[in-house]
């Protein structure tokens, strides 16, 4: 079995169900490997030895059916924990501490997920490299001369250093993406309306989206089933039938549409996309023959 | 529109943010390269353009008018930096 640390989503899920490894390890591992990577300052909060309590409860008691069994994780501090301080980066919110849960990261409990701590991301989300946190900048694993881009750029530095096996981000125009980008990471930005923005530190209201970070685009899958779900706590929050996303993964794209906005065709852009090589030819084509 | 430092003082004054000189010439800087382009947007002609209000095309949900949250008084006040009975209390910020 290779470095618990260095295994996805998927591997780590499968060997706790397999009982090769108990959630308690995993735990262990990732907080060794974030007390390690301190000068990555991924981290606002830790919460590392409560961590470790829920961890061996779940081990007790192993509920293996669940998506998440006993995986550990941290989260981008945008999103409002019950009792665990949620700053979004900010002094203004250096002491507060919420008394409620937002439904995303209660998604995540209630699919057996421990968390580790709260990640270090831009001031109220507002940034795209991280430097303007209050809890200081975030250096990206590749080089610690780079940012690790933003608003989610605890999110993205501490998947790619292996701080925590998946995480989640916030999304208003390219803060997943983009730290996603920067550091060699998967990031998704899903459908507006389709993970509810209840209990999220807003920024720009009709354009926030909560959304998944991982190594791999299974493992995004994955965490996406169990973070997107219709709320009725979110007046914008779409109710439609959610797919198992990561049974839809195959490698067979045939009959599949990709849309490229028409408005990205104009002569500047043709030249810059013209450099991404063949890929992109072929995907043009492909709107062409629609 | 132009931003001038007189108006820089302005704002700086009602957002209660002070800001020495030097810096509101560099804000007034900022400010009126942002204004600028801004209206770049205007020489985009969009006549024929259907306005774009929703990605999803989905009507607000309506629902009963009931309570739910009960006795979350407690909740509420926790995060007040100072207790005084169900107040709020914060530093004064209205002369």
């Amino acid at each position: 079995m290779s470095e618990i640390t260095k295994q996805s989503l998927s591997e780590l899920v499968k060997n706790i169900k397999d009982k090769k490894l108990s959630s308690e390890e995993v735990t262990q591992a990732f907080i060794n490997r974030s007390e390690k990577s301190k000068e990555l300052n991924a981290y606002i909060t830790e919460d590392y030895s409560s961590a470790l309590e829920k961890a061996k409860k779940f081990d007790q008691k192993p509920n293996l059916d669940l998506k998440l069994p006993g995986i550990p994780m941290a989260v981008k501090d945008l999103f409002c924990t019950k009792d665990i301080r949620t700053t979004a980066g900010s002094k203004i919110l250096n002491n507060f501490v919420p008394t409620y849960e937002s439904t995303v990261t209660q998604n995540i409990w209630d699919a057996g997920a421990i968390l580790l701590g709260k990640l270090n991301c831009d001031e109220f989300a507002m940034g795209s490299s991280n430097e303007t946190s209050f809890f200081g900048n975030v250096q990206n694993p590749i080089d610690k001369n780079l940012v690790p881009g933003g608003s989610s750029g605890g999110s993205a530095s501490a998947v790619a250093g292996q701080l925590t096996p998946i995480t989640i981000g916030t999304d208003t125009g390219g803060s997943i993406r983009q730290p996603a980008s920067f550091t060699g990471t998967v990031g998704l930005k899903p459908t507006y309306g389709s993970c509810s923005r209840y209990g999220i530190v807003a920024f720009a209201s009709s354009l926030d989206q909560a959304g998944p970070m991982a190594q791999n685009v299974k493992d995004c899958a994955l965490l996406q089933e169990v973070i997107s779900t219709y709320d009725p706590k979110d007046s914008t929050s779409i109710d439609f039938k959610r797919n198992e996303y990561s049974k839809e993964l195959t490698n067979n794209i045939k009959g599949k549409k990709i849309g490229i906005p028409k408005e990205y065709r104009v002569e500047v852009c043709q030249k810059k996309l013209k450099n991404f090589g063949k890929k992109v030819f072929s995907m043009q084509k492909i709107v062409e023959l629609k | 529109m132009s931003i001038d430092l007189k108006t820089i003082k302005h704002i700086s004054k009602l957002s209660r943010i002070s800001v020495d000189e030097q810096k509101a010439e560099k804000l007034a800087g900022d400010l009126n390269s942002i204004f600028e382009f801004i209206e770049k947007l205007n020489e985009l002609k969009t006549d024929n353009v259907e306005p774009l209000t929703s990605v999803a095309e989905t009507t607000l949900k309506l629902r009963t008018d009931e309570v739910k949250s009960k006795d979350i008084r407690e909740q509420i006040i926790k995060n007040s930096p100072q207790d005084n009975e169900d107040y709020f209390v914060v530093p004064k910020v209205i002369e």
